[in-house]
């Protein structure tokens, strides 16, 4: 054995060490995965023919071509695992500022006469009168400029 | 028509306009649509003093902490008309491209019964100073929809539309970006929703053109739509 082969081997050697021991921990089925991939790359790497033997079979010819392929599929599939995580984040964290909108909502400037005068209308109609509560509103400071700190103040101000 | 005009004045009718960066455009807006019906303003994380022009408004505000795009303020507004009882939820845009004159057009089928989700159509009505590659892009998003959904709309872009409580409570729009236009589009023939195309003036103004869309971002829209149906 070479060097190179001393010390990846050695690195991967650890890696599978302690992927086996995850899987024996909580038996996920990831940790198999991943153990396969460790194993074969130490395989591959102790017997580099056995990839020209395999890139034979497969009929692509040279080894080097085969771990290009492989490498270029791997890391596709790595694009799209990590782009629908952080699509699946991203939407995760719209919802929760969708929430604290909704939490903080303010009443404008005048809006407790207007919902006022509108709620009398609404209660007036007896088909409506239960479905649209009268809500008491209390209308906010309007804030001159909006910055982080008189926004947020504000917002907390009127949470109900 | 009595019977939308009247609906407006009261509690049945809210209108939810998604801003972004539209301090200078909205007060506008506002002002022209104010004693219409029950308003809620969303801002949509803004760096400009949308916020604060909002406030002086008799209309609700909220506030998205960060810019979470048109469609997520769109949802957030509807889920807040909703919670104070809304029947019929309207969709306004911000800069000013729409016209108030058709919000009794646009409610009448809606409220009469006779539709649950009216939507505005710049091709229909009129559409002032609308540049060429607009009008082109438009028109394959109406092909677009048309293969991906089956709808066969004139208009399938318009930002203008009124849903009634049945039809707002069964959208819910995923899509945060832009790509949310096409998603409503999309649970309407899933829900099998009756809609209606109404005539509606839309106006373009170089600075509404300049923060608008590109046609590029056709390309990015098509990207996130994609990308949503496979990451549900």
């Amino acid at each position: 054995m070479n060097l190179f082969q001393w010390i990846t081997i050695s690195g991967l050697g650890v890696l599978a060490l302690l992927e086996a021991r995850a899987y024996l921990k909580n038996r996920q089925p990831i940790h198999v995965l991943r153990e396969f991939v460790w194993l074969s790359a130490i395989v591959l790497i102790l017997f580099p023919w056995l990839t020209t033997r395999v890139a034979g079979l497969l009929g692509i010819g040279r080894g080097t071509d085969l771990v290009f392929y492989a490498f270029m599929l791997l890391s596709t599939g790595g694009f799209f695992h990590f782009y629908g995580r952080t699509y699946v984040m991203r939407r995760d964290l719209v919802e929760l500022a969708r929430r604290e909108a909704l939490r903080t909502a303010t009443a404008g400037q005048g809006l407790d006469a207007y919902v006022w005068m509108q709620n009398a209308t609404e209660q007036s109609r007896p088909d409506r009168a239960e479905r649209v509560p009268a809500t008491p509103l209390v209308a906010a400071p309007v804030p001159t400029t909006r910055s982080p700190e008189t926004a947020g103040h504000t917002d907390r101000e009127n949470s109900q | 028509m009595a019977n939308a005009n009247n609906s407006c004045q009261t509690n049945a009718v809210w209108i939810v306009v998604a801003a972004y960066n539209e301090g200078s455009r909205l007060a506008n807006t506002l002002k022209s649509i104010v004693d219409r019906a029950s308003i809620v303003v969303v801002d949509d994380g803004s760096r400009d003093n949308t916020f604060a022009v909002a406030c002086g408004f008799p209309v609700w505000v909220l506030q998205h902490p960060i810019n979470c795009g048109q469609g997520a303020a769109l949802q957030t507004g509807i889920d807040f008309a909703l919670s104070r009882g809304a029947e019929a939820i309207v969709t306004f845009d911000a800069d000013g491209q729409h016209d108030p004159a058709d919000l009794p057009n646009m409610l009448e089928p809606v409220l009469s019964g006779q539709a649950d989700v009216a939507l505005g159509s710049r091709f229909l009505g009129a559409a002032q100073n609308m540049p060429w590659s607009r009008r082109l892009l438009l028109k394959l998003a109406i092909l677009f929809t048309r293969l991906t959904n089956g709808l066969t709309l004139t208009d399938t872009h318009n930002g203008f539309r009124v849903f009634s409580r049945k039809a707002a409570e069964q959208i819910r729009i995923r899509q945060p970006r832009m790509a949310h236009a096409s998603e409503i589009l999309d649970q309407i023939a899933k829900h099998e929703l009756r809609y209606i195309e109404v005539p509606v003036t839309v106006r373009y103004h170089a600075s509404t053109l300049a923060k608008g869309q590109s046609s590029w971002d056709a390309f990015r829209i098509t990207g996130h739509l994609l990308a949503g149906r496979f990451w549900q």
